[in-house]
């Protein structure tokens, strides 16, 4: 029974940890008022860049570097659009999705010669320096350092905006940026900042899953955590802490779809074990909305503020 | 002397018009001056380039003798100058602290230390007589406490120059006296002030010296002493304008044709923001709403026209209980509206002018056979009719409502209401941001919907226009009805006290009802 | 009598409005592809040459040319799909699981009737209209009931609908002695072909072309057309004037989806014949960048589409003489989103320009 237990947590926390990475990230680009529904997009990309690091220098952490490189290039692009240019940021999102999506399939030929996945290399699936550690030693050694820098970046970006000048810096952005100008801040300054963070948030989201959960890319491996991720911000009403439970919430699903997966001779298809995760979110959050319906968002989110667009 | 500001020859221009126009003002340290001019004249434009939002196309900007470029309202802040705006900069969720020191927190680069923040803040608050607690949210204040915040955030940056945009637009007769007290106040603390408004009892009453600008001109500079309100108003629109009160048509038997029964509405469980409120019109007779902002109108016209549906009590109209009816079926059923907002709420600025005569009206048999085609010819002969009848300027009806000024926009959207022939017109704040040639016409135009027999309700900021225009005044006050008066028997400060909260008695006296 | 009114579109679309769009998608797609060929460069391989071979793939040939125009077909479908619902500010994601939808349903209901043709078709693809409407009305009551996001919950849907078909096509209805796909269906169901064999060209075409005809007249001739569009340029006045934003969000939505079950039913009944496992090459979602390359104009749609589905079919040709990914085709479109993204850059400029006389 308790194999039951330890094997459902661990699973959780593997299966919410990339999430719950880029759910923080699209946290902190939403508070500044920007939308970012391209994470799913920047995390197809840094799976694949994580690879490519590691494929060449045989070090997964500079694999892990790469991912996040590639996630602040491509929020970058995401950032110059919304912020700068003042792009519909849904629209830009989709874009980044295509990018990426063209990427990693034009870069799996193009560096590996090959279609639909890459060769394995170097992963950091595990985290043996922790197996010192007496009695939950092993269990904690068996996950993979992700899943601790997602505590890690739980708690910076929590204090960040709890405590923090730049935290409150962002909710002013993000709430009224007029108002955050007339005080003398640089609304797009301060934007772009929280945008490219969440790209190194999505970037290690996806260095996860591909270095994290597994030794190789594949296409079609994000398979809508990206999205996941979004749903887990709304639910977490915009919360570190909410965002982050959400994603565990979300991890959660996924795990029972494996635990059932597992089961011998079960009678259920396999496709609907499949569906849980996506379902179950949704019915989740659907039920979470509902029973708070006074939910008010980000007051300026996904509205740009910039000369090019008339201001009304 | 002591020219502490000098902007010479400042031009700037956005699509299509030329909103500043080689202006060029002197202003001198210590002094209260005043830019007046109608809306849409070019002062905000002016001051937003003194604040540092907007840059100048041509022209130069002097500081103390000093020529300076604005880039962004930070440069603007460390030469000392503070901006309060029209519309509050405020967050709602966040603490007066919050908004006020944000940007300049006060704390360590890791950790805004809030309480520390709190004692400055109270003690600025007392230096300068602006009471508010620092640890509210914003959205617990009254507008006055909120306009107390905006002026300490300015305080708190240590600007020398305060430039104030339109800040009695939303005081009362008694809360605008305290401001010019506030004014004078900081006049004494050595402070200069540039105060723009449009409105010429506070203009008259403190300023020093008072500059006039007409269609993005300067018109002239003159001292108080020199001028008078008359004056002012001659230069600001260029003619002798009769705001005054009209003489209208007497009616015999006049009835309830709108009915506001008991009606209540909490917010967030505990904001009661209607109380039982009681409102009846009658038919031939406009009746004004005074109150301050905040005080339950946007709930009560919400009620009326079906946006809102109240926790209980009903509202009727021609007798018929329109309580929980559509929007849709109201307005069908007798029911005009001229919102508050034109842009939000009025318009679809990229619909050409003729469609946006018929928003609201697109299945309608007159305009679709068989209320699903539309018949364009019809669309577009009505929208010609309504153009002349209404006076509105513009090339052809096809144009985008976009392209039209802000008064000929308000003339499209009373346009469409008073064609569909209501019984009842709500008006809200249907002459904000107008020029005066449209002011007069928007006044006009609802004096004749009076005289045709229609009722008009009307919700304004202005106590001049609900005077005015008026034939009863009812006083709103936190979400009741407080009083119905004659608008030909009651006097501004009594009209002010009550929107405070007191209650005149039938021999006159006052009674408080601010508990 | 009166003179004939000379304007007769919906929005005010005077011919400068619409030749400025037409001049920013163009610009859009020329930059795209200069920096496609800057990154094919960047890659190791010519530029000129894989545009050429891309080119070839996609006109080279007749046969060639009708695939390109076949591959069009559902493009156009699901740009107006698009199209539609984001005249009403729904952005429709889920095209791609709605279009899968329709082309199960049309596949199932095709082997159920011998039916003359007559009937057959216009039953199977209605039916392929309908599962897809069915498919669009989860997210719109999801988002109606409990406010959820739209392109949340039709993505999660396109998941759904992914794993749902599968299931299906590999399971309950898989045809005897195929791998991965159903039986074939009645012949009467069959979509006439245009141009005799080994051409695949068929009536899916003037099915779509009649689908973007009846867009237009709808969004720009009728009462829920001018509803439609009011909610999508201003919600609150659209409100406050009487129209039900709500209804009209949730129609739009279904409408959409109906459309994209229609691609799906076409590429079962015109080109497949039966539903075979993964035969959508991302038809739904390509459907985004039809849509927005048209700035959601169902004419310029027709355009589009042909565009987007020649360069999807030349990419074959240029992974195999070239040797570049056929991946790079979603740069490129990528590419032409991002830089439409600029239109609020290049407008204001060229105000600027006007204004400033």
């Amino acid at each position: 029974m308790l194999n039951f237990w330890i094997f459902m947590l661990a699973s959780t926390l593997r299966m919410g940890t990339p999430i719950a990475l880029t759910a923080l990230g699209g946290l902190t680009s939403e508070r500044s008022g920007v939308v970012n529904i391209g994470l799913e997009g920047i995390m197809m990309a840094s799976a694949f860049g994580a690879v490519l690091g590691s494929y060449l220098t045989g070090n997964p952490w500079l694999g892990v570097l790469m991912a996040i490189l590639v996630g602040v290039l491509i929020s970058a692009i995401h950032s110059v659009i919304s912020i700068t240019w003042g792009g519909n940021q849904s629209v830009s999102s989709m874009a980044l999705v295509l990018l990426a999506t063209g990427f990693s399939g034009v870069g799996l030929k193009a560096v590996f010669g090959q279609q639909g996945s890459s060769p394995q290399v170097a992963s950091l699936e595990h985290t043996p320096v922790l197996s010192s550690i007496p009695v939950v030693g092993e269990f904690l050694a068996d996950l993979s350092p992700f899943v601790y820098i997602a505590f890690l970046a739980l708690f910076l970006i929590h204090c960040i905006f709890k405590y923090t000048p730049l935290g409150l810096r962002i909710i002013t952005v993000g709430e009224n940026p007029k108002a955050a100008e007339t005080a003398g801040l640089s609304v797009h300054r301060i934007r772009y900042f929280s945008v490219i963070l969440s790209g190194v948030m999505g970037g290690l989201g996806g260095a996860f899953l591909s270095l994290g959960q597994m030794n190789l890319f594949q296409e079609g491996m994000v398979a809508g955590r990206g999205y996941l991720a979004l749903g887990a911000v709304t639910m977490g009403r915009w919360s570190p802490i909410g965002a982050f439970a959400s994603a565990m919430f979300f991890g959660l699903f996924s795990a029972i779809q494996l635990y059932v997966q597992t089961i011998p001779g079960n009678p259920i298809p396999s496709e609907f074990i499949q569906m849980i995760p996506y379902l179950a979110s949704l019915l989740v959050l659907a039920v979470s909305l509902k029973k708070n319906s006074s939910a008010v968002g980000i007051a300026a989110s996904g509205k740009p503020y910039t000369k090019f667009v008339q201001q009304r | 002397m002591g020219s502490i500001i000098e902007l010479k020859g400042i031009t700037k221009r956005f699509p299509g018009i030329v909103a500043n126009d080689h202006i060029s003002i002197s202003f001198e340290e210590g002094e209260i001056h005043t830019l007046a001019g109608e809306n849409g004249a070019g002062k905000s434009t002016l001051m937003n380039i003194l604040f540092g939002l907007y840059q100048p196309d041509e022209g130069e900007l002097l500081i103390r003798g000093k020529s300076v470029k604005f880039s962004n309202s930070k440069d603007s802040i460390r030469h000392k100058i503070g901006m309060v705006h029209q519309h509050f900069m405020l967050i709602p969720k966040l603490t007066v602290t919050e908004n006020i020191i944000v940007g300049r927190e006060i704390g360590t680069t890791l950790k805004v230390d809030r309480k520390m923040a709190g004692n400055v803040i109270r003690e600025l608050s007392e230096q300068f007589g602006l009471k508010v607690d620092p640890d509210k949210k914003i959205s617990e204040l009254s507008v006055t406490e909120q306009q107390r915040v905006e002026i300490l955030k300015v305080l708190y940056r240590e600007a020398e120059i305060l430039i104030f945009d339109e800040p009695t637009a939303v005081l009362t007769p008694q809360e605008i006296d305290e401001f010019c007290e506030i004014l004078l106040k900081l006049k004494e603390k050595g402070k200069t002030i540039i105060f723009i408004s449009h409105k010429l009892a506070e203009v008259m009453k403190i300023s020093d010296r008072i500059t006039v600008i007409r269609m993005g001109k300067v018109v002239g500079t003159v001292e108080k002493k020199e001028t008078d309100s008359a004056g002012i108003t001659r230069m600001m629109v260029g003619r002798d304008v009769n705001l005054g009160r009209r003489s209208r048509r007497q009616f015999d038997n006049q009835e309830n044709i709108l009915e506001v029964k008991d009606v209540c509405h909490t917010v967030n469980k505990t904001v009661k923001k209607l109380n039982h409120i009681n409102l009846a019109l009658r038919n031939g007779e406009v009746l004004g709403v005074a109150g301050v902002d905040g005080n339950g109108q946007e709930e009560l016209v919400n009620v009326i026209c079906g946006k809102l549906i109240p926790d209980s009590g009903s509202v009727f109209m021609n007798g018929r209980e329109i309580t929980k009816e559509r929007i849709r079926d109201r307005k069908d059923g007798g029911l005009g509206l001229i919102p508050e907002d034109r842009h939000r709420d009025g318009l679809v600025l990229e619909y050409s002018i003729a469609n946006n005569l018929i928003l609201g009206l697109q299945y309608h048999e007159a305009y679709a056979r068989h209320g699903i085609w539309l018949d364009f010819k019809k669309i577009h002969d009505s929208a010609t009719v309504l153009k002349e009848q209404f006076d509105i300027r513009c090339a052809n009806v096809e144009a985008g409502a976009g392209t039209l000024s802000g008064g000929n926009q308000q003339k499209v959207v009373i346009a469409r209401e008073a064609m569909r022939n209501p019984d009842v017109l709500i008006a809200v704040q249907p002459t904000r941001g107008l020029d005066v040639g449209s002011m007069e016409f928007v006044q006009k135009t609802l004096l004749e919907q009076r005289d045709k027999g229609k009722g008009v309700l009307l919700f304004s900021l202005e106590l001049d226009e609900i005077l005015t225009v008026s034939d009863r005044i009812a006083v709103i006050f936190k979400g009741e009805i407080i009083d119905v008066v004659d608008a030909n028997r009651v006097t501004r400060q009594e009209l002010g006290m009550m929107m405070l909260g007191s209650q005149k008695e039938k021999g006159g006296e006052i009674i408080d009802k601010t508990s | 009598m009166t003179k004939q009114v000379k304007t007769r579109k919906q929005i005010p679309a005077n011919f400068q409005t619409i030749g400025l769009d037409f001049l920013i998608s163009l610009i859009a797609l020329v930059l795209a592809i200069l920096t496609g060929g800057i990154i094919i460069w960047l890659f190791g391989n010519d530029p000129i040459a894989s545009y050429r071979a891309l080119i070839q793939g996609a006109f080279g040939t007749p046969m060639a040319f009708t695939q390109s125009v076949t591959k069009s077909v559902p493009l156009l479908l699901t740009g107006l799909a698009v199209a539609l619902a984001y005249k009403c500010t729904v952005f429709n994601i889920g095209v791609e699981g709605q279009l899968l939808l329709g082309a199960i349903a049309a596949g199932i209901a095709g082997t159920l009737f011998p039916l003359p043709g007559i009937l057959n078709i216009p039953f199977v693809l209605g039916i392929s209209m309908l599962a897809g409407m069915v498919w669009a009305f989860f997210p719109a009551l999801l988002k109606q009931k409990a406010n959820v996001n739209v392109v949340i919950s039709t993505i999660m849907f396109n998941y759904v609908g992914q794993s749902l078909v599968q299931y299906l096509i590999l399971g309950p209805f898989k045809a005897e002695g195929a791998a991965s796909a159903t039986n074939p269906i009645q012949a009467t169901a069959l979509l006439p072909k245009l141009l005799p064999s080994p051409y695949v060209l068929n009536l899916g075409v003037v099915i779509a072309l009649a689908a973007a005809v009846a867009v237009y007249f709808l969004l720009n001739r009728t009462s829920l057309g001018y509803e439609m569009c009011a909610v999508g340029l201003n919600k609150d006045a659209s409100y406050t004037n009487g129209i039900n934003v709500e209804r009209n969000m949730f129609l739009a939505l279904l409408m959409s989806g109906a459309l994209a079950g229609l691609a799906g039913g076409i590429e079962v009944t015109g080109t497949m014949g039966k539903v075979i496992n993964g035969f959508s090459a991302n038809y739904g979602f390509s459907g985004i960048p039809v849509a927005l390359m048209a700035r959601n104009n169902p004419f310029a749609i027709i355009i589009t589409a042909l565009l987007l589905g020649s360069m999807r079919s030349g990419s074959l040709m240029l992974q195999s003489s070239v040797g570049v990914s056929k991946n790079m085709v979603d740069i490129i479109q990528g590419l032409v989103i991002v830089f439409l993204c600029a239109e609020n850059v290049i407008r204001y400029y060229i105000k600027k320009g006007r204004g400033g006389k």
